[in-house]
């Protein structure tokens, strides 16, 4: 399967946030949902989905039990495998608690990054009331995560719901799964569809295996005029960040920042100013814009802070940060258009070639559903053709 | 009857979209020369077909009270109704090619077919609207009108596939026209006699052979070719170990590829047209039920072989090849599933100008379509 970004979502909750995902993504994003539950599956939109544990379950979900779900997992851990081939950064998203996406996200990631891919996994811990059970169950997915994923970006239920500041239960969950899915969705856009300032994937490599792992999602999006001051506002000031101590202790930071193509130069200049006004001198900083048809007129910005205090207790490979370009520096790493873009990547063996479309090169693609339906349809199904 | 015909590969054309003005002016005027020299007829006016992604349709519904003491509904009524009903508020760069009648309310009563005389104090009507964006429409009557020849009328290209490949059974007992073409694929289905939804994709044949030049690397003539000699839209297990020859063309060396490959290709492009197809039947009209008579197959691309298996695995229900009916002439231009379209834009043509009121196209088409 050559799609080089993999969105996947497991059990329930992931699952939902990937339906928002294969929404509005587009060419060179691969969607797929993974559940033990056949009637959950059957309503994703996900591109490609697998259902395992078919045999054992009866096609019923693992009823919160982790351990099952684990297990479901490695046992058709061959199929989760196929997903993954030529997939250089895989995205994987799940609500943590439940059984399958608990159990069976660690094996996902596993699966992943065995295949090569850089992995940042998006995983909402549950609610209080859900139980104390849950909770523990919680805490105990994000540490076997949190050693598999590079990037880790763990988000409270509380916390979301707060940031959308809904009552209704249906319209939260609602609006939690679609603000998720865009956040996943623009960063995942960052590789597939860069802006006029793109983040190259050797930058992001970077930034994710040189940071704790632990990461904290921040999320802002306005529309109409203004937009850029209110989507920062709106990210800098939101629940989502916590607090001030939250962007002054970023040791790294990814800023991602989607637009149509009427965002202009100076609303990018007015987000990342005042970004950096909250950030350390020595932050590492990484911002790269995403520019879509469908974001006309709204801007939205998401961020990925890897706080020094969470961040260090993880061990990972940590590169002294000396010499690194401190936040003024990004300006130098504005690259113009995809030319220049794809000699960087080379120099990482990433190779960011578009999908052929022959014939159908250079005309308006025919869009449905989020497929770009000029790309072969055995290209986007992960058919392989033996020539 | 017809008596002559024009057909040339197109040139400056994209899923039936204009994409290269002179190219496209070129094609078309080689292929109006040929039909005049083969009808021996000199055309100033045509009828002119399109399709492309851009063209969708809604259903609207319009109401009006009934106002006469006695509550009966009167022609007026339902004259009001149609002018409210065709008031369709579509974004300001599209226009409405086609409205077509579907049921009459009357109060809560659905599905009234003839409501004049019966009684009621609200009558309503849905009438579904075919669309398409004003400038890809004018370009396309650009073309035409540079070779200075008139175009007298617009149409969409799968209610012309539909009139002239469906039978009055077929139309009463409800059935879906797929009309895979070259750049497009075009449908319009029937239930409880009217016409249901109507649409396109901008996916087709061309389709097909741009994915099987990129799996195996050959030019797109040597993939034309190979797609009709040795395609077939299903895979099934004689394919395996067989194998097809490409000659040597144009610098590239002749070579063989496997047919399970080559198979496997096209499978999974019709597969997810015809998915596609279904979804988008389902968006518009609801689920398929009363299409009695299942899925009529046509345009280029049902010469592809297990192409109506793989569409009865989809759709689940009877699929058959629709050949063009109802006119007599040139064999090939009426008996080739490829020429739907044309053949149905000759007969909507002939009838639209028979004598009769252009300007109430509306009601005309309900008679043509239904009842």
């Amino acid at each position: 399967m050559s799609a080089p970004v993999c969105v996947v979502g497991v059990g329930g909750g992931g699952g939902k946030v990937v339906d928002c995902v294969a929404d509005v993504v587009g060419e060179g994003i691969r969607t797929a949902a993974i559940d033990t539950d056949a009637s959950g599956l059957a309503e994703s939109r996900a591109v490609t989905k697998l259902q395992i544990g078919a045999a054992d379950t009866d096609g019923y979900g693992t009823g919160g039990d982790v351990l099952r779900g684990r297990q479901l997992a490695e046992k058709d851990v061959e199929m989760i495998r196929g997903l993954f081939a030529d997939t250089k950064l895989t995205f994987v998203v799940v609500g943590l608690g439940g059984g399958t996406g608990t159990g069976a996200a660690p094996v996902v990631l596993d699966a992943a990054r065995e295949a090569g891919s850089l992995t940042m996994c998006f995983a909402t811990l549950p609610f209080k009331f859900e139980g104390r059970q849950r909770a523990d169950e919680a805490a105990r997915g994000i540490e076997y995560l949190e050693d598999r994923a590079e990037v880790l970006a763990a988000i409270p239920n509380e916390r979301l719901c707060m940031f959308i500041g809904e009552q209704r239960a249906e319209a939260v969950f609602e609006r939690a799964h679609r603000l998720l899915g865009d956040g996943v969705s623009v960063v995942a856009r960052l590789v597939t569809q860069p802006g006029f300032i793109s983040l190259d994937f050797a930058d992001l490599q970077r930034i994710a295996r040189e940071s704790g792992g632990m990461f904290t999602f921040g999320y802002g999006d306005a529309k109409g005029q203004g937009k850029a001051e209110e989507a920062v506002d709106h990210l800098l000031d939101s629940p989502l960040i916590g607090s001030d101590q939250t962007m002054a202790g970023a040791r790294s930071l990814l800023v991602t920042i989607a637009g149509g193509p009427d965002l202009a130069l100076v609303e990018i200049g007015k987000i990342m100013d005042r970004i950096q006004a909250k950030i350390k001198q020595d932050c590492r900083l990484a911002m790269g814009t995403v520019i879509d048809r469908e974001w006309e007129n709204r801007v939205t910005v998401v961020v990925l802070a890897c706080d020094s205090v969470t961040g260090g207790v993880s061990g990972k490979v940590q590169e002294p940060l000396a010499g690194a370009a401190a936040a003024g520096g990004d300006a130098a790493k504005a690259r113009k258009g995809r030319g220049g873009d794809a000699g960087e990547v080379m120099q990482t063996q990433f190779r960011l070639e578009s999908f052929g479309k022959g014939r159908f090169k250079n005309i308006e693609p025919t869009l449905m559903d989020g497929e770009d339906l000029d790309i072969p349809t055995f290209v986007r199904r992960g058919i392989e053709i033996e020539k | 009857m017809i008596t002559g015909m024009g057909e040339r590969p197109a040139t400056g054309i994209r899923k039936g979209e204009i994409v290269d003005f002179e190219n496209a002016v070129v094609c078309v005027r080689s292929a109006l020369l040929m039909a005049e020299e083969n009808g021996r007829v000199a055309i100033r006016q045509v009828h002119l077909a399109i399709s492309g992604s851009h063209v969708r349709s809604l259903v609207n519904r319009g109401a009006v009270p009934v106002i006469e003491k006695t509550r009966e509904v009167t022609p007026d009524d339902i004259e009001q109704v149609m002018e409210v009903a065709r008031a369709v508020n579509l974004s300001s760069d599209r226009d409405i090619l086609h409205t077509i009648c579907q049921h009459f309310c009357i109060d809560d009563q659905q599905k009234v077919i003839k409501p004049e005389g019966m009684e009621g104090a609200r009558l309503s009507l849905d009438m579904l609207v075919i669309h398409g964006v004003r400038s890809r429409i004018r370009n396309a009557v650009k073309v035409v009108r540079n070779l200075s020849v008139d175009v007298q009328d617009v149409v969409f290209s799968g209610l012309c596939s539909a009139l002239a490949v469906l039978t009055p059974e077929q139309k009463k007992s409800g059935a879906v026209v797929i009309d895979i073409g070259g750049g497009t694929t075009d449908y319009l289905a029937y239930a409880d006699n009217i016409v249901a939804a109507a649409g396109t994709l901008g996916v087709g044949g061309d389709h097909i052979t741009n994915d099987i030049a990129l799996a195996f690397s050959i030019p797109t003539s040597q993939a034309e070719q190979v797609k009709r000699r040795a395609g077939s839209a299903i895979v099934d297990s004689q394919d395996a170990g067989g194998s097809v020859s490409l000659p040597a063309e144009g610098g590239f060396p002749e070579r063989t590829i496997s047919l399970k490959s080559l198979n496997t290709v096209i499978n999974a492009r019709i597969d997810e047209t015809l998915a596609m197809v279904k979804k988008r039947l389902e968006e518009e009209a609801g689920r398929l039920h009363n299409v009695g008579a299942g899925v009529i197959l046509t345009g280029g691309c049902v010469w592809l072989r297990g192409i109506t298996e793989l569409a009865e695995r989809i759709f689940g229900m009877p699929c058959s090849v629709g050949k063009p009916r109802n006119v007599a002439g040139l064999t090939a231009a009426v008996e080739r599933p490829e020429h739907a379209t044309c053949s149905g834009l000759v007969q909507y043509g002939f009838k639209t100008s028979d004598g009769r009121d252009q300007g109430s196209l509306g009601g005309w088409l309900r008679g043509l379509f239904g009842r």
